[in-house]
Formats: structure tokens, sequence, C-alpha cells
């Protein structure tokens, strides 16, 4: 894929924390896999952080199978933060990563304070880790997960014990499945995060009429994504802009450079692209030169000045 | 894999509900295998959304200097029905080749072929294989499809081209064999006494495979199943495809530290993925009922 990444005549980097990335483009967590599923396709070097897959202490299978239908405009799905667990993650996974100059976000998931804490302490001792996103907000766990999204004190108690074990940038996801999210917002920053990201899936659940039973099996549940939720993620990213004083990162439904740059409008510092990497695995790298082009043709040097300029 | 921007060369109805697409993707026709699929990008317009897997039904030289592959496919939903509205001269976006394929049993005499409906397709470039060895004298060739009823029964003169013998099941007869396609496999075994010497390699729906295991289990013949999935992804991202597996059966037929199968910590299964571990998977290793 060829790209004009190496333009340096507008300026795309933004800081999240002590990271700085060199766009403000980055996959959601659980739609890139560990990055090498992705490498016949784009050169990691190429986007501003690679975000992993959830990781939680223990090895986890995740939900039963039949984890995906897709609905009109998006998907449901429930994969139960699958994944090898942190000590695997460290010794499989990352020395693939560490071959690049890009830095590396690991989004953590925990059933109790202490092993958000536990896995937060594990990855700061690894070498290549840059930041950690803090799932508060999985759809599809029963226990942790969204829990600790959908109470803001639980919320402040994650944040603050992830912030106590790390020096690392933390950065907590939130759900969009709560009355007033700004709340929740608020609470991160007052936790001592260095930026938030949001949003994660809102709960859904599809009904086979044949059958009568869930279209996601024993599942049940999912999580809804995809471009028809963009309205609703954006909306939220413009509330959460305006209450807090840390970089917010954008997410729902992004699929293109102007999706990407409503979301900077709306007081966005970077996004992250979800479901659609798994449609077009390039699609990050024309999201990039979109945004390029977009503030070359406007003679804008950078995203500073666009940033949060949407007029309310 | 990689990507392809392929044209349709044409696509046109073969039964009620079944199609069958050319395509001019003269990179991908060059690197599939036989059980591989491709991932299909049914529209520019994100709706609907993913893209749709299909395995390769065969690889063509279709003259005028265009090579590509044919995809038969029947319309189950909404991404199927867009396809069957292409017309020649359209762009479709594909990538592929994808996932891991059959395996030939060189150790085999007999090789049989067990196709039901639109999971018939996938075993056509294995069947173009064997019927080359088959015409050298090298092994055996035995190709039996299953149709619920004579109006959907597809394909029946592209098997019966190939080097081998050609078997029919009409569920509601009126062909070869009345009934399920199973019990004809369990009766030819029987008959033809070739149970020491045979292998299967099979695509259809899960029922199909499920009457297989006790056939493969008594007469202790190795099957290959092409496995079917709702896929996210299709390169082992999204971890949306899973299919439950033994492990015992896994840890029998592969690397595991090259595999992407991920064991339960306690107990005797888990997961793989249908995109990276399968779509053919060994019959044993895969766990019906979860």
């Amino acid at each position: 894929m060829s790209s004009i990444v190496d333009d340096t005549s507008v300026n795309l980097s933004v800081n999240l924390g002590k990271i700085q990335l060199k766009n403000p483009v980055m996959p959601a967590s659980g739609t890139f896999g560990y990055g090498e599923e992705f490498a016949d396709f784009i050169n990691l070097n190429d986007l501003g952080a690679v975000i992993v897959k959830g990781t939680t202490l223990r090895p986890r299978l995740g939900s039963f199978q039949h984890r995906l239908v897709e609905i009109p405009g998006g998907s449901l799905c429930s994969i139960g933060i699958q994944n090898v667990g942190v000590d695997r993650f460290i010794a499989d996974k990352l020395p693939y990563l560490r071959q690049f100059r890009v830095p590396v976000i690991v989004n953590i998931a925990g059933e109790s304070v202490e092993e958000f804490a536990r896995v937060t302490e594990i990855l700061s001792k690894a070498e290549g880790v840059s930041g950690i996103e803090i799932n508060i907000s999985c759809p599809n766990v029963k226990k942790g997960g969204m829990h600790f999204g959908v109470d803001p004190d639980a919320t402040f108690a994650v944040v603050r014990a992830v912030r106590n074990a790390t020096d690392l940038t933390v950065m907590p996801k939130l759900t969009p499945n709560v009355t007033d999210i700004t709340a929740f917002a608020r609470a991160c920053e007052e936790a001592g995060a260095d930026a938030i990201s949001l949003i994660n899936g809102f709960v859904g659940m599809s009904i086979d009429v044949n059958s009568k039973r869930s279209r996601l099996g024993k599942n049940l549940t999912g999580g809804v994504t995809g471009p028809c939720i963009k309205p609703l993620a954006l909306r939220l990213v413009w509330q959460v802009a305006q209450v807090v004083n840390v970089p917010v990162v954008g997410i729902g439904g992004i699929t293109s450079a102007e999706d990407a740059l409503e979301f900077i409008l709306a007081g966005a510092c970077a996004v992250e692209v979800g479901t659609y990497n798994l449609v077009d695995p390039w699609v990050m790298i024309e999201i990039i030169d979109g945004i390029r082009s977009y503030l070359m043709e406007k003679k804008i040097s950078g995203l500073n000045a666009i940033r949060g300029t949407f007029e309310a | 894999m990689f990507r392809e921007e392929s044209t349709v060369l044409a696509n046109e109805e073969l039964a009620p509900g079944f199609w069958k697409m050319r395509l001019v993707a003269p990179g991908i026709a060059a690197a599939t295998k036989p059980g591989q699929f491709i991932n299909i990008k049914v529209t520019r317009c994100k709706d609907p959304l993913f893209r749709r897997p299909f395995t390769v039904f065969r690889c063509s030289d279709f003259g005028g200097g265009n090579t590509g592959i044919e995809l038969v496919y029947e319309i189950v939903g909404r991404g199927t029905r867009v396809m069957s509205a292409m017309r020649k001269g359209e762009g479709l976006d594909l990538i592929g080749p994808l996932g891991r394929g059959f395996e030939l049993r060189h150790d085999k005499r007999v090789h049989i072929l067990v196709g039901s409906g639109v999971g018939l397709p996938a075993l056509f470039m294995l069947g173009e294989e064997l019927s080359l060895a088959a015409g050298r004298r090298e092994l055996e060739l035995v190709i039996m499809i299953d149709a619920k009823t004579k109006k959907r029964l597809i394909l029946e003169e592209e098997f019966r081209s190939l080097n081998g013998k050609t078997m029919i099941s009409i569920h509601d007869g009126g062909y070869d064999y009345h009934g399920y396609v199973t019990e004809m496999l369990r009766t030819y075994i029987d008959e033809e006494g070739i149970a020491a010497d045979c292998a299967i390699y099979a695509c259809g729906p899960e029922l199909m495979f499920k009457a297989m295991v006790p056939i493969c289990s008594q007469y202790n013949v190795p099957a290959q199943i092409s496995m079917e999935r709702n896929m996210g992804c299709g390169v082992g991202a999204c971890l949306s495809c899973v299919c439950r597996v033994n492990k015992e059966a896994v840890m029998k037929y592969r690397d595991i530290r090259s595999s992407h199968v991920q064991f339960e910590d306690e107990g005797n299964s888990g997961y793989a993925l249908v995109c990276r571990d399968g779509p053919v998977f060994n019959i044993d290793e895969v766990i019906f009922d979860e």
C-alpha cells in the first residue's frame, strides 16, 4: 500500500500522555489482533500507535461460538475478550511488535481492581509497552468488563489503581451504556488518567424468528459496532471533550478520513478505527493520507488548529 | 494473502438460487490451493458491511488472456443477493487466498468426495487434482453428491467430467440413491470393503458432518471437512469464527505453536479459528455440540 506518510509539510503528530503519535490514527483493540495479522497489508510503522487485543492476567477462552452477526451498517458481536493472557502476550506477541518503531498500547481487562493493577505492573516491566488502555467497557464479559464502567466509583477505583501501578500513559476506554457519560469521564480524569478513549460497543441483540433464539447463540447479547454507531459515538465524544482537559480519543464506526475528521472537529485528539479494519485491513493508511490531504487542501499546518473547532 | 482488484467476467444462475461467477484475478488464481477461500467486498457502500468468504470453485484460463477464479454460491442473505445482481465488467475487491485447505492423503488408495448443496463447489479443485492422479492410475476417485431435491442438484456435469465414479443421492428420491449422502457413504464403504484404504473429504451442512462422525469412527476412516462460520476479517484478527475443537485430536494433527488454537486451562477442548486453522479440519478435531 503506497502512502504519503513521509510528507512533512503538515504536522499530524499528537500527544497522548507521554506518548507522541506521529499521526492520530490507531486500531481499536480487538480489531487488529497483535498487528502481525495485518503485516501483509500495511507497515505498522505508518500508524500513530498499535493497540492490541484486550489482555487479562490469565488466558481467556472468551464467548461461545457463533460470535458475530452482521446488522444493517454494522456488527453485533460477542468475543468475550478471548486472549492468551499477559504472560504469553509478553513472551509470544510483544517481540514481534518490538521490531517496529510504533508505540504499543495494551488494552487490559480484569475481574477485580487488583487484577487490573497486577496486569499493569507486569506490562510496565515489559520492554516495548508505551501505554495502557483500560477496558472498563466490554459489553460481553459477565464478571468485570462493563461492570467497572457503569458505576463512577468503580471506574475511579480501577483507574486510580492502574495509575498507581504505572508511569506509562493510562487511558480508560468508556462504555456508552450509561446515562451520563461525562460523569465517568470526570471520574477518570480525577483518578489520574492521561487520556480517555470512547466508545466501546452498545449492548444489543438479534433474534432469529424461525428458531426463536439469539443469532449469537448461547451468548444472547453482544456489542453493536461499525458505521451505524458513528453518530451516537460522535455526540458522546463531543460531550466528553467539553468537560475534561485530558486528550480524548474518539472511537465508533470510523471508516474514512472524513469520519475521523468529524471526531477531531468534535474535540478528539486522536481516533481509533475498529470494525472497518476487518473489512479493509489497509483502511487506516487511507485515513491518515486523507487527513493529511484535507489539511494540505485547507492550508492548515497541523491538527491542533482544527481540534474542537466544531461550531455549536 | 493479498488484495486483488478483479473484474466480473460472467455471473449466471445455475439452478434456482445457485449462481456461478467468473472473476478475472490472475494473482489469486495462481496462488489458491484446493479448499482455500477468498474474501469478497460485495459493495463499496459499507452495507452489507463485512466481506463475504467463498471457497474457490475452480481456477481457470478464460481465454483472451484472462485467468481467474470461478465461484459457485447460493443466495442466502444480503451479501449474496447483491452479488447475484452484478454484471460483466463490474469491479470486485478481493482478499485471498485465505485459510488452510485440504491435504491429500497420499497413503490411501480410494479418495471419496462428499458434498452437499452449496458445499459441493469447495471440493472441485481437490477433485481436479485427484482426477489427474486417477488418470495416471495412482488412486481411485469417488464423488458423492447430495441434494435435497433434484432441482437443487448443481455441478453434476462438472464432477462427472472428472476421472472418477460419481454417485448422486437425492433426499426425496428420483436419482441413483434415495436418501442422505451419509447413508450412501456407509453402504459404499461397507460393500466395497475399502475401510482400511480410503479417505474422505467433505463439505456441506454441519448436520451432514455430524452424521459422518459415527461412520468415520466405526470404519476408522480419516475425513477432512470444510467448516463454515460467520467471519469478520478472515485473517485471524477478530476471533469471531471460532469452532470448538478436541485438544487431543488437535495435538495429533497440528504444530500448536503455528496454529491459532487456544485451549481451556482445564479440560480437553478449546477454540480454533475457522479462517486460519481451517476452514478444513479433520473430523475428529471438531466438537459439534457445544
